[in-house]
């Protein structure tokens, strides 16, 4: 299996995860009876009315990381070397807000409802240090990787 | 030491109007003074304002010099006022006097001396909130850790991922409005511009109008407006 081979594989299997994620979260929303997005925008927007504007910047940090997500899922999936660059981007996002790439990850915290906040957090950091790497020595083409000593 | 002031002199950060005498009271003291202006500092000046309006009428004189004193225009600083200008005394009329003060009296002199008082009656009304980013980034980051395999919902959407932050809710002390005259009386004082801060967190805390008994919101609860009585907070 050559680089671009396993380059493409590396790209589907963080579109997986992100699709995951996607998926996860509309299927528990509809499974809780509601719309998904939609009933979550209404209640960011009844946060924001009890909270203040203060929450505008947590709220808002939150729905770009969602629609990041969208938009990186599909990037991968059609192995867009921009998808490199929104997943770097995301990372002090899912870092902050405690989503991490490797999606699988919040279902699997759910069996365990006494874990410590300690793991969860580096789980989080280990999950996108994964990725960060994988994505930036995947992403690099013949030259580079030649440059880096491969 | 008692002197006299001219109004336009008068500095409200320097002096206090605990120090000023009512002007009721002044004017004895001018009477008393006035044929030894020397004796006590300012009057001289206050005299000679007069005779370069009047002459060298003595009469008039006194007469001018009682309504530029009634008048506001000069004030009497002393040390033990017997009844200052700042504080109830002022907007309240004088025990000893037999006339009656009517509203309006009372309403000419409360706008005669807020429209240059910096210290008087009013109310706390919100000025600004400070949401404090960084201590409260570690509070959702606590928050969120704990609640990461509550899947279903966008983060934020539910305020329990805001619980436990912090923000410091300041006001600022106003004059009242037109229609909030009537609070003047019983207001307490402060300096106008005057700030305080109260820290506040966000908690599921207990309430008086939620049917559960429990809602999300700032505790202490502090209202955009808060009215500061004499001795206590309304």
């Amino acid at each position: 299996m050559n680089v671009q081979q396993k380059s493409a594989i590396i790209w589907r299997i963080w579109a997986g995860f992100d699709a995951v994620h996607i998926v996860s979260y509309m299927g528990h929303s509809l499974a809780r009876g509601n719309v998904p997005f939609v009933a979550d925008a209404y209640s960011a927007l009844e946060t924001v009315e009890r909270y203040g504007e203060g929450a505008y910047v947590f709220v808002a940090l939150s729905w770009t990381l969602e629609l990041s997500i969208l938009i990186s899922c599909w990037l991968f999936w059609t192995q867009r070397q921009s998808a490199r660059w929104l997943s770097f981007a995301q990372t002090p996002l899912r870092l902050f807000l405690m989503v991490p790439s490797v999606s699988l990850l919040t279902t699997a915290l759910g069996f365990y409802p006494s874990y410590s906040a300690l793991l969860a957090i580096g789980l989080v950091v280990l999950s996108e240090t994964l990725k960060c790497l994988s994505v930036w020595w995947f992403g690099m083409d013949k030259a580079q990787r030649i440059r880096a000593g491969a | 030491m008692n002197r006299f002031i001219r109004r336009d002199r008068f500095m409200f950060e320097r002096h206090s109007l605990s120090k000023v005498e009512d002007p009721f009271f002044a004017r004895s003291t001018v009477r008393f003074f006035l044929y030894n202006p020397y004796s006590l500092p300012g009057l001289n000046d206050l005299i000679k304002e007069c005779s370069s309006e009047l002459g060298q009428y003595q009469q008039l004189q006194e007469d001018r010099i009682i309504e530029k004193i009634e008048k506001r225009q000069w004030y009497l600083l002393t040390e033990r006022p017997l009844c200052p200008l700042a504080g109830r005394s002022f907007l309240t009329h004088r025990a000893g006097e037999r006339s009656v003060a009517t509203q309006a009296d009372i309403q000419a002199k409360y706008e005669d001396l807020t429209s240059v008082v910096k210290f008087g009656p009013g109310k706390w009304q919100k000025s600004h909130i400070d949401y404090h980013g960084a201590v409260n980034s570690f509070f959702l980051l606590a928050n969120r850790s704990r609640s990461m395999s509550n899947e279903g919902q966008v983060i934020f959407s539910d305020p329990g991922g805001l619980a436990n932050t912090i923000r410091t809710f300041t006001q600022e002390w106003v004059r009242l409005e037109a229609d909030e005259l009537s609070f003047k009386l019983d207001s307490a004082e402060h300096w106008y511009g005057e700030l305080r801060n109260q820290k506040q967190t966000f908690l599921h805390a207990d309430d008086h109008w939620d049917v559960s008994g429990k809602s999300w919101h700032w505790v202490p609860v502090i209202p955009d407006i808060v009215y500061e009585y004499r001795g206590g907070e309304k």
